[in-house]
């Protein structure tokens, strides 16, 4: 050690050695700034989804329980006489909704209720309430109120606040008392309310069944919505881990070409003594330095780049600390570049002969070296086509053509790997007649080995793009699969706060269709609540919902209108809905594994009982949208339906948003540290281009050819990437649906897509012209002698 | 007189500013046919002045002619084209394009001028002891063989005249031998000039005109018959 350090201080003078640290530095920061920076954003976006998915159920205190069916009817009895609307509070925050003993048992309450019953905002504190047989306990007796010592002021302020109906009672059941363990303090309230009041109420309970299923699917779509953020997670989290892969790919043979071009001076250091071991020790050190300041930089950028994509997504920041996992990815990212440079290193630049260093001078045009350099685009191509194979046969067999394309595209590769169809392009290009496409022929084949990094970092470069921008995009679109599913058609939209107005509304334009109710309590996640439609315009929507299997034509004759609750996702089960048609006013029995429940009932009825005007937007939906056919009204507005499918997007966008920027800003990043490879790498060829001004090319013809040889080299790397990402894009999120479960439709956001692929010819255009006018403004003979010294 | 150079000066400059000249009022002659040798101690400036003579730098003062054609008050897409049609260059260091093959290599300067039909000189390949090798990528081939190579590159537009820098100084004897007595044929059957900057007085044997470069003049320290090669 005591003979290395001094070496990679007096090492750091050189114009290289600086360049390698720097980029070193740069690309292990930018590992750890897109951990950083990812999970920073993730962390974020996910806690803030998972307030918001909260926050509409009503887990800070909007549920009740019992004991058992019957007592949670008795509570919603009383506490429907007591004007507490559907229930009051039982949270247990130690309870995870998975703990809760019965969905069946749990009525929901919506939090302004709440606190205009109880004076209180809903918080963290609970009270547990539940029944017991009111009418044989506790008639005309004494009754108990039962909560924690922390949450008594709430029981305190219902009582408070309720002095009319003070009398009533309400108790804490043993097994609540278990469960938060210790003994509960005692509020006494006297019960003096008549017997037949209760019995009235408790024969309304059988009236008021319907809410127990709204309560019901409610928590099934919490639940199911929990589910989908959890997949959604995951499925950010491989898309990270996606782009930790591919940048470490391009940040590897960008670090290895660097490091090749200093073979000259590996070779001195061990003409001059340094054993094979020392050499690996100055490149082990070169790292770890390079890793320490990487990490600070990193860790810098990545927290600043995080919070700036929550601040400008307006997504809260409730957590400086980055998730654990992505820390890891980006641990074990930085794991695998130093291992694959480490045994890089050894192969090339320690173990080989040492006089072979020395013909290494000039970077990748050294015999033999063809074989070795091309292996990127050789291993890169065959890798991702067997994964879209594989993948493919777990999938499903409907997707097909992708296979079929993607062992054609395997099939093609064996014949002949990706250089060699290079090659074969040169050589047509160098048998051209014209001129300065031989010449373009030739310098690309000299460059070969270059051109082949070029093209593959290029190639993954674009791979990468497509890929993560589009699963983002899927992502972020996934929440229009409802909207989509219900609205297939174009249809106007009027939008209303009263049920009234929408019908006058209806009258004024003759509107016919289907009206569609959005839950107003459920600001914050995409909820659609009911769609009322009539039968036809039911089938038409659900015979073509890719979802729906089991629906068969038959079994929807008999009712005038039906009327949906939908809940994400979208899972019909039908099973049982036959026998719902044969009344007008029946409620489907609900499997509670359904995913989707079905009231057939009149429109009438279900406006009657369900729609509240406070609480609920109304959306009109009509076919055939022309905004000047419906004047903007006093009480009224129209809008298009892209205006709503906006503002959902807008909702369920939600955490994926500052992810869409934070993948944008890496993949720009990475673009960058990239396109500034291909700057040194084209300026090393600067000693060709002077040998061509030796020979007597105008300075013109230089630029032209720097530019030509520019732009073909990324026009082969784009139609290449075209042709491998959209089929890895496709299977690899077909692949992720089916493991996540969750039923993504595949969005390509071409406008995206097409502006990077605008900006990067722009950008090589301009790298090109400028590398041109740069070396063509050089004296030929300061190129020649600046190539003669290290 | 095919190349003058009058009262040529070029100086560089010392990293701290201060000037040195490298080249100084110097005035020479080269004749058409001729093989002349440029000699002198390392830093003496005697590529500088080759480069000087090839247009590939500038005097700071004084002119340049090539067949009475000023070359320093040429533009550059004029000097591009003398370079491509009336000069050839050869290097120590070959300066070929290793990725490319024989074929490919020599053709290039064709490629760049302005003539319309690529005349591979398979004769002169032949001569050199290259025709077998025509395909081969030049980064396989021996030091001897690349240099010959370039020889022939240098000659595929029959220039006027040819500027080899030091053109031996990476051969063995023996291929230094052969690379001398090509070059000298080049000036006996092609009416080639040729201006060689070497620091191995061996390699002049065959030159008619033999410079030693000192203090940015040029000595005159041998001198050929064009006709008979007897010194004077």
């Amino acid at each position: 050690m005591r003979k290395i350090l001094p070496i990679i201080f007096k090492m750091l003078k050189l114009k290289g050695e600086k360049k390698q640290y720097i980029s070193m530095i740069i690309a292990l920061a930018m590992i750890v700034a897109i951990a950083t920076a990812g999970g920073l954003i993730y962390k974020n976006a996910i806690l803030n989804n998972q307030i918001a998915l909260e926050k509409n159920y009503g887990k800070y205190g909007t549920y009740i329980f019992g004991e058992d069916h019957n007592s949670n009817l008795e509570i919603k009895a009383i506490l429907e006489e007591l004007k507490l609307n559907h229930g009051v509070l039982v949270y247990d925050p130690s309870l995870s909704w998975d703990e809760y003993p019965d969905e069946s048992q749990i009525f929901y309450v919506d939090e302004k209720t709440y606190e205009k019953v109880t004076g209180f905002k809903p918080s963290k504190g609970f009270i547990a309430l539940a029944g017991r047989d009111l009418q044989e306990d506790y008639e005309g007796k004494t009754v108990v109120l039962v909560g924690l010592e922390d949450n008594n002021f709430t029981i305190q302020g219902i009582i408070d606040t309720l002095p009319q109906i003070g009398k009533y009672m309400l108790l804490l059941p043993q097994a609540k008392e278990d469960i938060h363990g210790g003994l509960p303090q005692f509020f006494l309230v006297e019960l003096n309310n008549s017997i037949d009041q209760f019995n009235q109420l408790k024969r309304r309970l059988d009236e008021s069944i319907l809410n127990k299923y709204t309560m019901e699917s409610s928590i099934a779509a919490y639940r199911l919505q929990r589910k989908d953020l959890d997949n959604l997670e995951t499925i950010l989290f491989a898309v990270v881990i996606l782009i930790c892969l591919f940048s470490t790919v391009l940040l590897y043979i960008g670090i290895k070409q660097l490091l090749m071009e200093q073979s000259q001076l590996w070779f001195t250091l061990q003409t001059i003594g340094l054993s094979q071991r020392d050499v690996l020790l100055v490149m082990v050190l070169k790292f770890i330095f390079s890793l320490l300041l990487g990490i600070v930089a990193g860790g810098l950028l990545g927290g600043y780049l995080g919070i700036l994509a929550c601040r400008l997504t307006d997504t809260d920041i409730i957590s400086l600390t980055p998730d654990f996992r992505y820390l890891m990815v980006s641990g074990i990212t930085v794991a695998i570049l130093f291992l694959l440079l480490l045994r890089w290193f050894k192969k090339n630049l320690v173990k080989s002969e040492i006089i072979q260093l020395i013909h290494k001078e000039k970077g990748f045009t050294n015999r033999g070296k063809e074989k070795k350099t091309s292996k990127i685009m050789d291993f890169t191509i065959p890798i991702l086509l067997g994964l879209m194979v594989i993948s493919g046969f777990i999938i499903d067999e409907k997707r097909s053509y992708l296979f079929g394309l993607a062992i054609l595209l395997l099939l093609i590769w064996v014949v002949r790997s990706p250089n060699q169809y290079i090659g074969l392009f040169l050589k047509s290009l160098k048998a051209r007649k014209s001129k300065i496409l031989r010449l373009l022929g030739m310098a690309i084949e000299n460059h070969q080995d270059k051109t082949a990094f070029v093209i593959s970092a290029l190639f993954l470069s674009i791979v990468l793009f497509i890929s993560s921008v589009t699963m983002v995009s899927t992502l972020k679109n996934s929440g229009h699969r409802m909207v989509d599913n219900i609205i297939s058609y174009d249809y106007a939209v009027i939008t209303t706060e009263e049920d009234f107005i929408l019908e006058e509304a209806k009258d004024d334009f003759k509107l016919m269709g289907r009206q569609l109710v959005l839950d107003g309590v459920a600001n914050g996640s995409l909820n659609i609540k009911f769609v009322v439609t009539d039968m036809e315009d039911f089938k038409n929507i659900y015979k073509e919902a890719s979802h729906l299997e089991e629906i068969k034509g038959n079994q929807l004759i008999a009712s005038n209108f039906l009327m949906a609750i939908l809940d994400s996702p979208i899972e019909v089960k039908v099973e049982g809905i036959k026998e719902a048609f044969n009344t007008s006013l029946s409620i489907e029995s609900i499997d509670h594994n359904a995913q989707c429940v079905y009231l057939i009932r009149s429109v009438d009825d279900f406006k009657e009982e369900y729609l509240d005007g406070d609480k609920y937007t109304y959306y009109y939906l009509y076919e055939s949208l022309n905004e000047e056919d419906f004047p903007k009204g006093d009480d009224y507005e129209v809008i298009s339906i892209n205006q709503i499918k906006d503002q959902w997007s807008e909702i369920t966008s939600q955490g994926i948003l500052p992810f869409q920027y934070f993948v944008m800003t890496v993949l720009l990043l990475v673009s960058i540290v990239f396109i500034l490879h291909v700057r040194n790498m084209l300026l090393r060829d600067a000693d060709e281009f002077a040998l061509f001004t030796v020979m007597g090319m105008k300075k013109v013809g230089v630029k032209k050819l720097i530019l030509l040889e520019t732009v073909t080299t990324f026009a082969i790397a784009l139609t290449l990437a075209i042709i491998i990402a959209i089929p890895f894009t496709l299977v690899t999120i077909m692949l992720l649906s089916e493991l996540s479960n969750i039923k993504l439709s595949i969005s390509f956001d071409f406008k995206l897509i097409g502006l990077y692929i605008l900006g990067y010819i722009i950008l090589l255009s301009i790298l090109g012209t400028l590398i041109g006018q740069k070396i063509s403004s050089k004296n030929c003979v300061d190129i020649f002698k600046s190539r003669e010294v290290l | 007189m095919l190349l003058k150079l009058e009262k040529v000066s070029k100086s560089f400059y010392n990293p701290d500013g201060t000037p040195f000249t490298v080249i100084d009022n110097l005035d020479l002659e080269i004749e058409e046919g001729s093989f002349n040798a440029i000699t002198g101690v390392s830093g003496s400036g005697k590529s500088t002045l080759l480069y000087l003579m090839g247009a590939l730098l500038f005097p700071d003062s004084g002119d340049i002619y090539l067949d009475g054609v000023k070359l320093n008050s040429l533009n550059d897409s004029k000097l591009s084209h003398i370079r491509n049609e009336e000069m050839g260059f050869i290097f120590q260091n070959y300066n070929l394009i290793d990725g490319l093959s024989v074929y490919d290599n020599i053709i290039l300067p064709q490629l760049i001028g302005d003539s319309k039909k690529v005349d591979f000189p398979f004769e002169l390949c032949q001569r050199l002891g290259l025709e077998g090798k025509i395909n081969t990528k030049v980064g396989l081939l021996s030091g001897g063989e690349k240099q010959r190579v370039a020889i022939i590159r240098a000659m595929v537009n029959n220039p006027k005249i040819i500027f080899a820098d030091e053109p031996t100084g990476n051969l063995d004897k023996k291929n230094t031998q052969e690379v001398i007595e090509l070059l000298h044929l080049l000036t006996k059957e092609y009416k080639t000039s040729i201006v060689m900057v070497t620091h191995d007085l061996d390699s002049t044997q065959y030159c008619h005109k033999v410079y030693e470069l000192k203090d940015g003049k040029a000595i005159i320290k041998g001198e050929k018959s064009y006709d008979t090669g007897n010194s004077k």
